[in-house]
């Protein structure tokens, strides 16, 4: 196919026009596979320089057993993604969907010593949904 | 290489045209200064607080400093019609555009990035960063001053109103900002400045062949529409 | 084919468009109001409630719904806006403005419902990670067009500008789907992906029919809307004069 001189150009600027709009998104995309988490898991918290003085975002398990109730609103409970697991202390109201087994992300500090205090607590429900009665069939299904 | 060239020529201009007023760069400068001192004035004497907050603040001081520059672009060519002349004149557009783009960053927005780290001092951050702070700072608001620059080609000068083109801009900036600042942070805390630096980086070259095509569209409107 | 592309050509000629509108609209209507009861009739009383959620679960037949729509309209834009600035077609330039409009109000009903689901559930209405983020960015968006529609006086002139912003603004569709598969993010990953889903069937098929009456409703909204845009713009043309008189005349012998 032959086209005129102008059209030829602009076929041409538009052309380099995705490439470059295109390098700049792929550079981005790089940036973010790996950028603004909402949290840190467990492990990634752990591989971190310990510093008590940052606040960050720790999201995990609670492990099953670990919940004790402490003085007053206060509980211990230890978070975990099923690799490695941090004690959390958290001093407040708890969310209605937290419990043994739950995902939740505390906002706080991981203190010298390896203890979490955590200063907000929230539950982060995941994206099974089902009746009460499949869900009780399911855990007897399990050995 | 004949649109290089003339890109070069243009830029040279528009640099020649700037300096003929040279002390209108104090005006964003001072404006960010000011602007940036008002926090450790309201937020009161706390080291801590200020020095945690510091690279946000620089970011929205920065951020609005832009958006106030934004009016210079274009309006004056408007409405002398200078911009009609361009667009009659059948010459490339986008060229006319970037060269106002860099010459605008270069003349109002670097003094700002560049007394940044010294602002940031009076707000208790490190100042051993600041060579990476004025990069990030730097990438970032040449990067807004292209969205800009698409944003406020939308409006004619009897119609500037600034709220909307806070509407139209502002959530643009929001990927800048938020890599921007979490850059800034980083460079006193955990490592996600690489991150930071790569995505502003990506974000500059996307902006850098979009927004002049967006621009020269929207100018080409708006001169029709005058 | 070759009649295929008359009849689609055709939705451009605004006396056509009208006609077709007027006759769409009692079945989309109907249709939305049956799907409006029956889904919301499943959704609300047959759905059982959730093992972990209990009762509050049934936000999210509102929530996913509207959701969906905000990201579906958008992705709809960018057909117009493509349509708008290539070839120029006026009347994708009205539609836009419709749907900026709407794809504005159910972003704000899937913000809404979400932080009032995230209360109960998180313990918190609202939380900075990139899917509630890049949602509240696509609203500002849908605000920016639907002000340069409002701001600019001359339609076609505004058209193509809310075409460009579109086609710039369409970057954040993709980030808001992945958001949450990318990221760490408090907002919990799809349960539907493709024809796999991490949902019960008995709370499946209410979400769908409810996702299924949101979009004829917003058709229905469309067709109205662009129904009275088509009469707005075609007051001074001789077939809307030439239809009142045969309306009338009508009237007149029944």
């Amino acid at each position: 196919m032959r086209l005129s001189a102008v059209r030829r150009k602009r076929l041409m600027w538009a052309f380099l026009v995705l490439v470059g709009a295109g390098l700049g998104a792929w550079m981005m995309l790089q940036a973010l596979q790996k950028n603004v988490m909402y949290f840190y898991s467990v492990s990634e918290l752990l591989e971190q320089p310990a510093s008590s003085e940052k606040t960050v975002r720790l999201g995990g398990v609670v492990a099953a057993g670990s919940l004790r109730q402490g003085q007053g609103v206060k509980v211990f409970f230890d978070l975990t993604d099923y690799q490695k697991s941090i004690p959390v202390v958290y001093e407040g109201l708890l969310p209605s969907l937290f419990r043994e087994g739950q995902g939740v992300v505390a906002t706080g500090q991981l203190m010298d010593e390896g203890r979490f205090v955590a200063s907000q607590l929230l539950a982060k429900h995941d994206e099974n949904y089902m009746p009460p009665e499949v869900a009780a069939g399911l855990k007897k299904a399990e050995p | 290489m004949a649109f290089l060239r003339e890109l070069a020529w243009e830029t040279r201009s528009q640099w020649r045209l700037l300096l003929t007023d040279p002390k209108a760069l104090l005006n964003p400068l001072l404006f960010f200064i000011l602007i940036t001192v008002l926090f450790p004035l309201t937020l009161g004497h706390r080291p801590a607080l200020l020095a945690e907050v510091a690279p946000g603040l620089l970011w929205v001081g920065v951020t609005l400093s832009v958006f106030l520059i934004l009016p210079n672009l274009f309006f004056t060519d408007l409405q002398d019609g200078t911009l009609r002349l361009w667009v009659a004149s059948g010459r490339a557009l986008p060229v006319y555009v970037v060269a106002k783009w860099v010459t605008h960053w270069a003349f109002f927005v670097l003094p700002l990035v560049v007394v940044a780290p010294l602002l940031g001092q009076a707000l208790y951050l490190d100042l051993s960063v600041s060579w990476l702070m004025i990069t990030l700072l730097g990438l970032g608001s040449f990067a807004m001053l292209g969205i800009g620059a698409v944003g406020v080609s939308v409006m004619q000068k009897g119609r500037y109103n600034p709220f909307v083109l806070a509407v139209l801009v502002l959530p643009f900036y929001v990927p800048i900002l938020v890599f921007g600042a979490s850059g800034v942070s980083s460079l006193t805390g955990a490592g996600l400045f690489e991150h930071g630096l790569l995505f502003l980086a990506g974000l500059v070259i996307f902006i850098l062949f979009l927004a002049p095509w967006a621009a020269s569209q929207m100018l080409k409107l708006t001169v029709a529409q005058s | 084919m070759n009649r295929f592309w008359r009849w689609s050509l055709q939705w451009g000629q605004p006396a056509m468009l009208y006609q077709r509108l007027l006759r769409l609209q009692p079945w989309v209507a109907t249709l939305a109001i049956i799907f409006l009861l029956v889904g919301g009739y499943t959704a609300f009383w047959l759905a059982p409630a959730d093992y972990q959620q209990g009762e509050v679960f049934r936000i999210l037949y509102v929530h996913v719904p509207a959701a969906w729509l905000s990201m579906m309209v958008y992705g709809a834009m960018v057909g117009l806006a493509l349509l708008v600035f290539i070839w120029q077609v006026t009347i994708a330039g009205w539609a836009m403005k419709t749907f900026a409009w709407l794809g504005a109000g159910y972003t704000l009903i899937a913000l809404v419902t979400g932080a009032i689901w995230g209360q109960p559930t998180w313990g918190t209405w609202w939380v900075w990670d990139a899917r509630l983020t890049s949602e509240l960015v696509l609203l500002f968006i849908y605000l920016g067009i639907v002000l340069i529609f409002d701001v600019l006086a001359d339609a076609r002139a505004a058209a193509r500008m809310a075409a460009i912003l579109t086609l710039v603004g369409s970057v954040n569709l993709p980030i808001i789907h992945y958001s949450v598969i990318w990221w760490h993010t408090l907002h919990q990953p799809p349960s539907i992906r493709g024809l796999e889903t991490s949902m019960h069937w008995s709370m499946l098929y209410p979400l769908l029919l409810m996702a299924l009456a949101f979009l004829l409703v917003f058709v229905w909204q469309v067709v109205w809307h662009l129904r009275c845009r088509v009469l707005m713009e075609a007051r001074h043309t001789p077939w809307l004069a030439k239809r009142l008189r045969s309306l009338n005349q009508s009237g007149e012998n029944g």
